[in-house]
C-alpha cells in the first residue's frame, strides 16, 4: 500500500472543562489512514467528536497529543490545498454564485473563467451565476460550496455533515451527484456524517467511531460497485453491520441487536 | 439561513392601502388641528393654513432654502466625520479583543451623555461658529456608528472567517473580502440610526450657537415677535426632512450586497 495522504497516529483531544483543572476528553488514541483518491466516511453517535476530529485534520483545531500528518507534513493550520465544506454552509451571502465559486481561484489565473464555467456546470447551477445565496434553496447553496471547494483545485476535500440540513430527497440527489463528481475528479474526500446509510452509499471505507471519548471502533470496507444498489443484500449486510456496531438495530424498535455482541470485538481499550 | 425557500416577505396589502391609509391619517390630523385651534380661539398658535403661509413667506424671502441648506450642511459635515472615524474604530475594536476590553468601558461611559450636555463645552472650545454644531453632530453620531461596527464584527459568523482562511488569504484580504462585507448590513443600520440622532441634534445645536438653520429659525421666530406660525413651520420642515433622510438611507439597505443581512 502506498503512503497515506492523511495519517493520524495516536491522536488525543481534550477541551478544558467547566471546573478548574478538569478536562473533557473527546478523542482517545485515534489512528486513521486515508489513501490518495479514497472516499472515506466517518460515522459515530452524535456528539462523539467526529466533527472535532475533522477540524483537527483540517487544521482548525489543535489536538492535545499524537501526530497528524497530511501529505507528509504535520498540520499547523488550514491550507488552501485542502478545502473544508461546512455543515452550516460557508458560502458568502454578499457574493453571487459566480463570485463565491471564484473566491478560491487566483485572480491572475488565465483559466479563471474556464474553471468557473466547468464547475458551475458540474454542480448543475448553470443559469444561476448571478443569483445571491438567499435566492437559492439549501441544496443549491451546498452545491455552490462544493463548486467553490473544487474550483480552487484542492487535493483533499473535508466535508462535515454537508447534507445534514437538507430534506430527504435533496439529500439523496446530493449524494449521487457527489459520487459522480468524485468519480470525475478523483479527489481524496474525508466525509463526516451521523447517517449510516449515507456513509455506506458513499464511501470506499467507513470509519466507525465509538462514544465519547471517541476512538476508531471499526473500519468497514465497502467493496460495492457504484452506483450502489440500495436493495442489494451485500449493501444491507454492510449497513446492518455498522448499525450493530453502533449498538442499534437496523429494524427500528428491535431490541435484539442491542444484547448481541458487536461483530468485531474491537472495543475501545478500557 | 435555515429556511431554504425564496420568500420576499409578502405584506399582502395593496399599494392603495399602504399609501392611502397614512394620507388619510395625516388629513384627519390636520382637520383636528385646525378645528382645535379655531375652537380654542387662540390668536398665537397657528392653524395648518397659517403654517403653510409662513413657509411660503420664508420661501419668498429666500430664507427657506438658506436655512435648510445650512442645517443639512452641518449634519453632513459632522456625520461624515463620525463615519470616517467611527467605522474604522468600531471594526478595529470589534476585531482585537484586547483593544475592545481596553476601550469599551470608556465608550460606554461617554455614550449616554446627551450631546445637548456638550453644548457649553462646544461653545467654550469653538465659540459660536459652525464648528460648534458640527462637533455636536459628530459626538451624537460617532457612538452609534462605532458601537454598531463593533458589534457587527463580533457577530460575524465564524464559518465565514474559517472558510476564507481555508483559502489562504492574508489579513488585509480577509478584511477587504470578508470582514467588511460581512459587517456592512449592521453597520448600515448603525448609520441610519446615527443619522436620525444627528438630525435631532442639529436643531438643538442651532438654537444656541449660530444664526442660520432650522433650529435657529424656531428660536428666532419665537424671540422676534412670537411668530408661532414660523415656529411650527420650522418643526414641520424638520420632520419632513428627517423622513426624507430616513427613506433615502433605507434605499441603501435594498442593495444585494447587504440585503442578506436583514432576514430576507
Amino acid at each position: 500500500m502506498s503512503k497515506p495522504v492523511v495519517d493520524l497516529q495516536d491522536v488525543w483531544m481534550s477541551f478544558p472543562g467547566k471546573a478548574k483543572g478538569e478536562a473533557v476528553h473527546v478523542l482517545e488514541r485515534v489512528n486513521l489512514e486515508v489513501q490518495e483518491g479514497e472516499f472515506v466516511c466517518i460515522v459515530g453517535p452524535s456528539g462523539c467528536g467526529k466533527s472535532t476530529l475533522l477540524n483537527i485534520v483540517a487544521g482548525f483545531l489543535q489536538h492535545t497529543r499524537g501526530q497528524v500528518t497530511v501529505e507528509g507534513q504535520p498540520v499547523h493550520g488550514p491550507d488552501p490545498r485542502r478545502i473544508f465544506v461546512f455543515q452550516e454552509n460557508g458560502i458568502f451571502p454578499w457574493l453571487t454564485v459566480h463570485d463565491n465559486i471564484c473566491f478560491g481561484i487566483r485572480r491572475d489565473d488565465p483559466r479563471r473563467d474556464e474553471i468557473f464555467r466547468h464547475y458551475v456546470d458540474m454542480v448543475g447551477l448553470k443559469g444561476f451565476e448571478n443569483a445571491y445565496p438567499r435566492e437559492l434553496s439549501g441544496g443549491m447553496r451546498q452545491r455552490v460550496e462544493i463548486a467553490r471547494a473544487l474550483a480552487s483545485s484542492p487535493e483533499i476535500i473535508y466535508m462535515d455533515e454537508p447534507f445534514g440540513a437538507l430534506d430527504f430527497l435533496t439529500r439523496l440527489k446530493m449524494r449521487s451527484d457527489l459520487i459522480r463528481i468524485w468519480q470525475e475528479e478523483r479527489k481524496t474526500i474525508l466525509f463526516v456524517t451521523h447517517d449510516i446509510e449515507e456513509a455506506v452509499q458513499l464511501a470506499d471505507r467507513v470509519i466507525v467511531m465509538s462514544r465519547r471519548p471517541a476512538t476508531v471502533q471499526e473500519v468497514v470496507r465497502v467493496d460495492l460497485p457504484r452506483p450502489r444498489n440500495l436493495d442489494a443484500p451485500e449493501y444491507l449486510a454492510l449497513r446492518d453491520r455498522i448499525f450493530n456496531c453502533m449498538g442499534v438495530s437496523a429494524n427500528v424498535g428491535g431490541e435484539a441487536a442491542k444484547s448481541e455482541p458487536t461483530p468485531s470485538g474491537t472495543h475501545r481499550g478500557a | 439561513m435555515s429556511d431554504p425557500e425564496i420568500a420576499p416577505r409578502p405584506s399582502g396589502q395593496s399599494p392603495w392601502i399602504k399609501v392611502g391609509l397614512p394620507i388619510g391619517v395625516a388629513v384627519l390630523f390636520l382637520i383636528l388641528w385646525d378645528v382645535s385651534v379655531r375652537l380654542s380661539g387662540s390668536d398665537i398658535f397657528p392653524t395648518p393654513f397659517a403654517v403653510l403661509k409662513g413657509i411660503g413667506q420664508l420661501a419668498l424671502q429666500g430664507l427657506l432654502l438658506k436655512y435648510i441648506v445650512a442645517s443639512l450642511f452641518r449634519v453632513t459635515a459632522g456625520f461624515i466625520l463620525a463615519v470616517l472615524i467611527g467605522i474604522p474604530m468600531g471594526l478595529v475594536l470589534g476585531w482585537f479583543e484586547k483593544l475592545f476590553f481596553a476601550f469599551n468601558p470608556m465608550i460606554q461611559v461617554l455614550r449616554p451623555i446627551s450631546p445637548i450636555a456638550w453644548i457649553p463645552v462646544a461653545i467654550l472650545w469653538f465659540h459660536v461658529d459652525d464648528r460648534a454644531p458640527i462637533f455636536l453632530i459628530f459626538l451624537a453620531s460617532v457612538f452609534p456608528i462605532t458601537v454598531s461596527a463593533m458589534a457587527a464584527v463580533q457577530n460575524i459568523q465564524p464559518v465565514y472567517i474559517r472558510a476564507a482562511r481555508n483559502f489562504g488569504i492574508g489579513r488585509l484580504e480577509l478584511f477587504r473580502r470578508v470582514i467588511f462585507p460581512a459587517t456592512l448590513p449592521q453597520v448600515l443600520t448603525g448609520i441610519r440610526i446615527a443619522l436620525g440622532v444627528a438630525w435631532l441634534v442639529v436643531v438643538a445645536a442651532e438654537m444656541i450657537a449660530v444664526n442660520s438653520g432650522l433650529g435657529y429659525l424656531i428660536i428666532d421666530a419665537r424671540n422676534a415677535g412670537k411668530r408661532y406660525d414660523l415656529v411650527v413651520a420650522g418643526m414641520v420642515l424638520i420632520g419632513l426632512i428627517g423622513l426624507g433622510i430616513d427613506l433615502l438611507v433605507r434605499q441603501l439597505e435594498k442593495f444585494d450586497e447587504v440585503r442578506w443581512g436583514y432576514g430576507r
